[in-house]
């Protein structure tokens, strides 16, 4: 799962750390790791310009909170973390704003996959993330880092603060509800 | 269709030069954000604390005024009405001197400036002739009593 190397990821917080290079340093974090962040986020938000500000959010806490990092626990977990954060907050206001249902509230994102000219992919694609946002956010956000990311339990249960057994349950359920959703017509 | 059948590839798309740009957006985002920490922003929220404070303690003063000016009116109208009414409404109602005091609030006897206690409770006691007077001013008859 990690992004850049280990020893290149501790050139980065060293040169953060240093007010000299701080600016220089943060730069190439955000070089790093934008994409990453950016496609996590994405699939949860689904639309580009919430995913945009999401993702800029995201890296001015980074910014704010670097002093605060322990460098024992690793770079690449606790910025997730804090995207994975900053995407459930999103989703929970976005909620409250409209007070509507979480199928009311998909209906917007379910026109956005099908007419977003930033969205591709075949009937099957799309339908299988309409799938996706009928699972309660937390859920769909444990399908998307290991269907989607390949991300082994240990590190979503450290970004998640999760246990590995819950987090393959709540697998398991999901897979069951996305396939039992693909098979209607 | 099982989920494996399905082809993983991103279906999500981007603007062009989305990743080249964004780290040169962000750096603006977060000059922005600098700038304001440095500009003295007047707060608002400390504002509307201390104008809440302040109606809270106008009104808390309007409020004691006006117990004030309620106790002043309920002594006002006790001494309004003369001793005439006073004993004639003890006749009629078949009350008691001593009902009659105990069924007063104390806390407007003891707030009065001219207090009717004391019209009532002489601090030294009747002696038989000034009973007799005040029963004659009164034409109060000794089987009311």
């Amino acid at each position: 799962m990690f992004a850049i190397a280990l020893h290149e990821e501790k050139e980065i917080l060293k040169r953060i750390k240093d007010p000299a290079s701080r600016e220089i340093g943060f730069n190439q974090l955000v070089f790093a790791y934008q994409q990453r962040l950016y496609w996590h986020i994405r699939k949860m938000v689904i639309d580009h310009n919430d995913t945009d500000d999401i993702l800029q959010e995201v890296f001015i806490k980074v910014w704010k909170n670097i002093e605060k990092f322990r460098e024992d626990s690793n770079l690449f977990t606790w910025l997730y973390k804090i995207a994975t954060n900053e995407c459930l907050n999103f989703l929970k206001r976005r909620k409250d704003k409209y007070k509507v249902s979480m199928e009311d509230a998909n209906k917007e994102l379910y026109s956005k996959l099908d007419n977003s000219p930033h969205i591709s992919g075949s009937a099957i694609q799309r339908k299988l993330q309409k799938a996706l946002l009928t699972l309660p956010d937390k859920q769909r956000l444990v399908f998307n880092m290991k269907y989607f990311d390949d991300m082994k339990y240990d590190d979503i249960s450290k970004i998640t603060e999760t246990s590995v057994g819950s987090l393959k349950a709540s697998y398991h359920i999901a897979v069951k509800k996305i396939e039992e959703y693909i098979k209607l017509d | 269709m099982k989920l494996e059948d399905i082809n993983k590839d991103n279906i999500f798309k981007v603007p062009d030069d989305y990743f080249e740009n964004f780290p040169e957006r962000l750096r603006e985002r977060l000059k922005e954000t600098e700038q304001q920490k440095k500009t003295p922003v007047i707060r608002l929220r400390p504002i509307i604390n201390m104008a809440a404070a302040a109606v809270i303690l106008i009104f808390a003063i309007y409020g004691i005024t006006q117990i004030n000016d309620n106790s002043t009116s309920v002594d006002q109208l006790l001494s309004e009405i003369s001793s005439e009414d006073l004993v004639d409404y003890l006749v009629e109602s078949d009350m008691s001197t001593e009902e009659f005091l105990e069924s007063l609030d104390m806390s407007i006897i003891a707030s009065t400036e001219d207090p009717i206690s004391d019209e009532f409770i002489p601090s030294d006691p009747l002696d038989e002739e000034e009973i007799d007077e005040l029963l004659d001013e009164y034409e109060i008859e000794m089987q009311y009593l």
